[in-house]
């Protein structure tokens, strides 16, 4: 859609916005009065949402407001809205959705029919908030820097890894400077490269066989809280102000394996470089030895150690099914045909059942963590259009990334 | 079977027919002399004369003029030898005569090691001052000269034929007029037969060769040698004129000690003790009688007599054995002669598998040849036939070495093979714990190897592969299209995996960039490691996954006692309590049977493993360095290891120990003659089968020792035959196997047995099977074994001679095995097996054990009894003749001056004792410091100074240590009253003097002494 030249723009401020200003859409713009009509209705009453869109900058949106939002009591604890009714000279407002009434909080005590908020006025049916730091008004702390942890696979052929290389950099040279990124590789392993070791390229490699849970993997990395018994006790970090907005038992770990794109920059250039495909002989007949499974645990693992509860995404390249360890949707031998809908339909997908298991339980973790998983597959297996394909990842790559880019530069939502 | 072996034969005996027509000859003549002679010395029966005739001719030698005699006459019994053979069967009278020549080979074999006691010259010109008594021998000495004279005449022909021969051999100046002397002594014989008196020719004989002892020193030892024997004889059994004439021809050697016991006067001159000041003395001379033996360096007999009966084994109490040192490195011009036999196939005889080698007879033309460890008749292979010539010999001896030396290298053709030969192969396990990183250990190390790369054998197949551990394991990519390696870490000690499938042991060649560096930035990579703990465990596991493929040799560098993962291990080195009891040698055994089977893994691989142990603390040598002893591998202990001091030692071991001659993926085996078989190796290897000894890699540093059994109740054959064959890959690709053959001969007599018993393989067996005891007994008992099987061993050669000789209060022993008590009582405080749990750390006294179990004789006596020398009256010396007055003291207190610098050395470690009272000047010029500073000598290094006497004295260090460039002695200084440095690092070393719970030399011996007469 960025794509739209300005010979569009027109046409679409003369057309009204079929999504409104709140970026809602009913499949009917009315509602029943009763069950018997709603049950007549074939199209269901359905809506769909975009809470996330930028808003048409020509709409008469107000600023974010620089205050936490009024909420109604437990447990409805819906917002001060434009629907609620309010009594000015009671100091109390009836919110529209549970009927209760809610007394104005001190900071209020100025409102009139004459001195109404923002959030009151019946045109500003979408407002945002700010609501980080002290909660005073334009002197909150610095949000921390977005995080991108890559998690490419080298099951691939010589020239897909070279695309994805290609891919990498241009990506890389999009990040905000203070963007941290990590770098996990595998194959028939996973290797999570130590980015912040100069002395010479240093990875940790995990077996791509063995389901690992994070606390082993924190273990591994040393990273537990515990302490590892290898390392005498460090003496306890003065407490502080929290640098950068996290807390000093990870700053380590950020240290070591997420590094902001302004350091690791060169590093990450020859470690792409000479980044080649899985060394490990695939028998004749066989697929290529693929751990994802193990691979997005120990991504998981790391973000969850380094930057839990901050936003972060894994940004996950895949060129094809996972074949080797937790998460395995096919076996090795290609006399095996992959999954089809037939299948699951039967139930006759081998791998299916843990599979799915093991992935529920990594977007399990990663919703606890809040973190974010994005997946580019481009699976060769048994199709030959590779030079599209893998064209097609590059240019979606690169536009995924600068969409997001861009939407990140305006402050975070609740909603 | 006996006329084919008559025909068999033939060579031998052929020379001995021609030597033989004169011999028979002549055998009337010497009996007819005797008869003569009899009357005047004796007016008794005949038979005493013919028992009277050896012993005068035995008398001869312990005169100075015996001294001229040793050498040819060594050659004359050797001759004799043979013709028993024929006499026996066609002349019953000659076998008289001659049956009294074997008897007098000892007396003269022993005349050249009596030039050892060199040291002991002077104490001995006190004796000498007393010529009177001496004369008195030398008055009955012309009366036996008559036989003696008699006796060569029949052999003059063989002598004159082997005199060749003997003079290379000799090349001393010294020798030659000795030699020459023999030559006219027949002369005079024969001009006194025909009628000429007795005893005026032989007097004015006597007397010349008398004053030569004068003007040379090595004579005058053994006469005054003679003469303490002498005085004892005489002041024994003086009365008698028949029992003086019996003394004369004891062919031992005796000191006199007191026999009043509690007596203050110990009765013994201890100057006068025996001491083996000029170290291991190779018995050479084996080769001038048995020239197609391998030289002693590689393959050593504890006797070179087996005996023939069971029932003679029983009487012999030192160990009857072999030590093998398989690549003993050979001097310049002595290489060993590489052997292709090409299209012929390796030549070995089809039922025992014996090696072709110069003791195999041919016959049926030379289409046929004997095997000479089993006799079996084989066929020679036509491209390998060869005419013979009259005596039975091929006309191609000469151009074959394997027909004509007694070690050879053949190339191995495929079939020796199981897969393609393996290249050189190194991986080194390195710690980069905190200890490791602080005590400066991982420069020297990156540094040494580095330096070494030029030289690793092999170029330019040779693999290298490096793998560091704390808490994790660091594997290394090697791969060749990176700029620098890849450092992969895998945390998961449970489940070991390798992360990469290649490029962890790579082609150096290939990948030297990355290995370079890699060793460039290995010291700065962990330099802020803080990391505490070791996973050796798991270390050696993933080694274990790297070299299988190909095998080689896997070096542990050490700091950490291992306290991750499997094979953990828990200090255990401070329990006290054990000592002395039942539990006391679990101490000294692997405490975790990890060590023990990933050896065997190892071996299987054919992977050798190498254990450099640096740490402060205890560190579990039992444990770890199981892994070298069943590996072929080694163990370097460098106890609170610190880069300053211990830079030079570590580098140039760790240099020699990368760069030396190695074989890879090796067996070895040694075959027997009938009747005798090896029954226990002792040793750094894993035994495959009851006689295969599997080395993944051996080295010209290693020897083995081995122990002998008769396995028949009596020895049917003159000789046994010994094969040493070690099959291996060189370094450069090829499959060898390398030969050493000897022979010795089968005797019935045990005096034999003691007449040719070699001290040096005797102690280096005691030695082993001494510290292989202490790991399943306590030291005390061990010790106590070891001198059991002394005194049983002197009682029984005393009882060879107490019926026919008064010994009185004396302590016999031959003169082959002098220095065997004092080696004994070496061996009892000796690291390895002093004293107890306080004397010796717990490491320290493994570390030495498994030193003791794989140095070679001539490191080993040096190791036990270390060498001591006076260095500060050198130092002013010439430099180019500092080598020629370096003499060796004996290793008591006593000789210690208080204005002396002294140097002790046993091949590991130097230590120079400062006397009080040695000038201040000399001090500050050799140490650079001035001690009136108090300085902490532990802390010293011995660098060369910018002045004379420092450079004479590194000149001298640098000097022994040239010598022996296998280990690399550590130069520690210590000041004499320093405790507790003095006791510790000197005192505990002078193997004479009395210690805590030890005693000296002298109560040792009158110990030995009273329990060998009890």
């Amino acid at each position: 859609m960025w794509a739209a030249d300005p010979s569009a723009a027109p046409a679409a401020a003369v057309v009204a916005d079929p999504d409104g200003p709140d970026a809602v859409r009913l499949t009917w713009n009315t509602w029943p009065r009763s069950k018997v009509e709603a049950s007549r209705c074939v199209v269901p009453l359905a809506a769909t949402i975009s809470p996330g869109r930028v808003p048409d900058p020509s709409a008469a949106s107000p600023p974010p407001l620089p205050y936490p939002p009024l909420r109604c009591k437990a447990p409805c604890s819906a917002l001060l809205n434009p629907f609620a009714r309010v009594d000015f000279a009671a100091k109390i407002w009836i919110c529209p959705f549970c009927f209760s009434r809610n007394h104005f909080p001190l900071h209020y005590s100025a409102i009139s029919e004459s001195n109404v908020p923002a959030e009151l006025f019946p045109q500003c049916s979408t407002v945002e908030y700010i609501v980080g730091g002290a909660g005073v008004p334009g002197v909150g702390s610095s949000p921390p820097p977005p995080v991108f942890l890559f998690v490419i696979d080298t099951c691939v052929i010589e020239e897909e890894l070279g695309y994805v290389k290609m891919a990498m950099r241009k990506a890389t040279a999009l990040l905000p400077e203070h963007a941290l990124v990590g770098l996990v590789t595998f194959g028939t392993q996973v290797h999570l490269h130590e980015l912040g070791f100069s002395d010479l390229s240093k990875i940790y490699v995990f077996r791509g066989t063995k389901e690992i849970s994070k606390d082993q993997i924190l273990d591994q990395l040393e990273l537990s809280g515990a302490g590892r018994p290898g390392f005498p006790m460090m003496p306890q970090q003065p407490s502080g102000p929290q640098v950068n907005g996290m807390h000093p038992s990870v700053t380590a770990g950020v240290n070591r394996f997420l590094l902001p794109v302004s350091e690791c920059e060169c590093t990450l250039s020859t470690l792409l470089d000479e980044l080649q495909p899985d060394q490990w002989p695939v028998e004749a007949g066989n697929r290529a030895i693929r751990c994802t499974g193990v691979a997005l645990s120990v991504a998981a693992g790391l973000l969850g150690a380094c930057m839990p509860g901050t936003g972060a995404m894994i940004i996950a390249l895949l060129g094809g099914p996972c074949t080797e360890g937790p998460g395995m949707i096919v076996s090795k031998d290609l006399s095996e045909p992959v999954r089809s809908h037939k299948d699951l339909d039967k139930d006759a997908a081998p791998h299916f059942q843990k599979a799915v298991k093991f992935y529920d339980g990594l977007a399990k973790q990663l919703v606890s963590q809040g973190h974010v998983l994005d997946v580019f597959a481009s699976a060769l297996d048994q199709v030959c259009i590779a030079h599209c394909l893998v064209s097609s990842l590059c240019l979606h790559l690169h536009q995924y990334l600068y969409f997001f880019i861009h939407n990140q530069k305006r402050k975070s939502r609740i909603f | 079977m006996q006329p084919p072996m008559g025909n068999e034969r033939p060579p031998p005996p052929g020379r001995t027919v021609s030597a033989f027509v004169p011999g028979a000859a002549v055998p009337p003549p010497p009996f007819a002399a005797g008869g003569p002679f009899a009357p005047p010395p004796w007016q008794g029966v005949p038979p005493p004369q013919s028992g009277a005739a050896a012993p005068h001719f035995g008398a001869v030698p312990p005169a100075a003029m015996g001294g001229f005699r040793g050498p040819p006459s060594s050659q004359g019994p050797f001759g004799a030898g043979t013709p028993p053979q024929r006499p026996f069967t066609s002349a019953p009278p000659p076998q008289s005569p001659f049956t009294s020549a074997p008897p007098s080979q000892g007396p003269f074999a022993s005349a050249p090691p009596s030039q050892v006691p060199f040291a002991s010259a002077q104490p001995s010109q006190s004796p000498f001052t007393s010529p009177p008594q001496s004369q008195g021998p030398f008055a009955a000495g012309p009366p036996p000269t008559g036989p003696f004279a008699a006796t060569p005449a029949p052999f003059r022909s063989p002598l004159s034929s082997l005199a060749q021969p003997q003079s290379p051999t000799q090349g001393a100046l010294p020798p030659p007029p000795t030699y020459a002397r023999p030559l006219s002594q027949p002369l005079q014989a024969q001009g006194y037969y025909p009628g000429a008196p007795p005893s005026n020719p032989q007097f004015p004989m006597s007397r010349p060769a008398f004053q030569q002892p004068v003007q040379n020193m090595p004579p005058p030892p053994m006469g005054s040698a003679a003469t303490f024997g002498n005085q004892a004889a005489y002041q024994s059994g003086g009365p008698p004129v028949g029992g003086t004439l019996q003394s004369l021809v004891e062919d031992f050697q005796s000191l006199s000690l007191s026999s009043v016991p509690g007596s203050l006067d110990p009765g013994v001159d201890v100057k006068g003790l025996p001491r083996p000041l000029d170290g291991d003395e190779e018995p050479v001379k084996l080769i001038e009688s048995y020239p197609f033996n391998c030289h002693p360096r590689y393959f050593r007999l504890t006797t070179h007599a087996i005996p023939a009966s069971q029932s003679l084994v029983s009487r012999w109490h030192l160990p009857l054995g072999a030590v093998v040192h398989p690549l003993a490195e050979s001097p310049d011009g002595e290489e060993v002669p590489v052997i292709n036999f090409g299209s012929a196939g390796v030549i070995r005889c089809r039922r025992c598998r014996t090696y072709i080698n110069p003791y195999a007879t041919f016959a049926d033309a030379g289409r046929k040849w004997r095997c000479n460890l089993c006799t079996l008749l084989n066929d020679v292979p036509g491209e390998y036939f060869c005419a013979l010539d009259a005596s039975g010999r091929r006309y191609d001896t000469d151009q074959r070495p394997e027909l004509s030396k007694g070690t050879v290298e053949f190339v191995a053709p495929t079939e020796y093979m199981v897969r393609p030969p393996m290249p050189p192969s190194y991986f080194f396990l390195i710690d980069v714990s905190v200890s490791a990183v602080r005590s400066g250990l991982l420069e020297i190390v990156a540094k040494t190897i580095k330096s070494c790369l030029d030289e690793l054998p092999g170029f330019p197949r040779t693999q290298i592969g490096f793998l560091t551990f704390d808490s994790t394991l660091h594997f290394h990519n090697f791969k060749s299209s990176l700029s620098q390696p890849q450092m992969m870490v895998v945390a998961d000690l449970d489940d070991v995996f390798l992360p990469l499938p290649d490029d962890l042991l790579v082609n150096l060649v290939d990948s030297r960039h990355v290995v370079e560096s890699f060793l460039d930035s290995l010291p700065n990579m962990f330099h802020d490691n803080v990391n505490v703990e070791s996973a050796l465990g798991p270390a050696l596991k993933a080694a274990f996954m790297v070299m299988s493929q190909i095998g080689g040799k896997l070096l542990v560098f050490q700091s950490t006692l291992p306290s991750l993962g499997i094979g953990r291990l828990r200090l255990r080195g401070d329990d006290v309590r054990a000592y002395g009891t039942d539990k006391e040698h679990t101490l000294r055994v692997p405490e975790d049977p990890f060590y023990k089977q990933m050896a065997a893994e190892f071996t299987k691989n054919q992977i050798a493993v190498d254990i450099f142990s640096f740490s402060e603390k205890y560190s579990d040598i039992a444990s770890l360095g199981s892994l070298a002893k069943y590996t072929g591998g080694q163990v370097y202990h460098y106890p609170s290891f610190q880069a300053p001091t211990h830079e030079d030692k570590l580098k140039l071991e760790l240099s020699r120990d990368l760069t030396r001659e190695t074989a890879w993926e090796s067996v070895m085996r040694i075959r027997c003659g009938k009747g005798v078989r090896f029954t226990t190796y002792h040793g750094h290897f894993m035994l495959r089968s009851t006689d295969l000894l599997a080395l993944p890699a051996v080295d010209s540093d290693k020897a083995f020792a081995m122990q002998l059994s008769l396995e028949e109740t009596l020895m049917t054959t003159q000789t046994v035959y010994f094969q040493v064959a070690l099959l291996y890959t060189s370094s450069s690709g090829e499959r060898r196997i390398r030969v050493h053959t000897a022979a010795a001969p089968v005797v019935t007599d045990l005096s034999e047995m003691y007449r040719q018993a070699d001290t040096g393989a005797i102690v280096s067996l005691l030695g082993r099977i001494a510290v292989e005891n202490s790991l399943s007994d306590k030291l005390d008992s061990v010790r106590q074994q070891l001198q059991l099987k002394l005194v049983r061993s002197l009682k029984e050669y005393r009882n060879l001679y107490v019926v026919q000789h008064r010994i009185g209060g004396r302590l016999i022993f031959p003169e082959s095995l002098k220095f065997l008590p004092l080696y004994i009582l070496a061996i009892c405080k000796t690291l390895a097996l002093r004293g107890g749990y306080a004397d010796v750390s717990l490491d320290e006294r493994c570390a030495a054990g498994f030193s003791m179990m794989i140095l070679p004789v001539k490191r080993l006596l040096n190791f036990i009894y270390p060498s001591l020398y006076r260095v500060d009256e050198v130092l002013t010396m010439e430099p180019n003749k500092i080598d020629g007055w370096l003499k060796r003291l004996p290793l008591t207190f006593q000789c210690l001056d208080t204005g002396g610098l002294y140097l002790l050395d046993d091949g590991f470690t130097f230590l120079v004792w400062l006397g009080r009272m040695l000038p201040p000047e000399l001090v500050n010029n050799i140490l650079g410091v001035s001690l009136a500073n108090f300085p902490d000598l532990s802390k010293i290094l011995l660098r060369e100074c910018d002045n004379e006497l420092s450079r004479n004295f590194m000149k001298i260090l640098r000097y022994l240590r040239e010598k022996d460039p296998s280990y690399h002695q550590l130069s520690l200084v210590v000041r004499q009253g320093e405790q507790p440095r003095e006791s510790y690092l000197l005192l505990s070393n002078l193997v004479e003097d009395q210690m805590a719970g030890t005693s000296s030399y002298v109560d040792w011996i009158q110990q030995i002494h009273r329990q060998t007469q009890s």
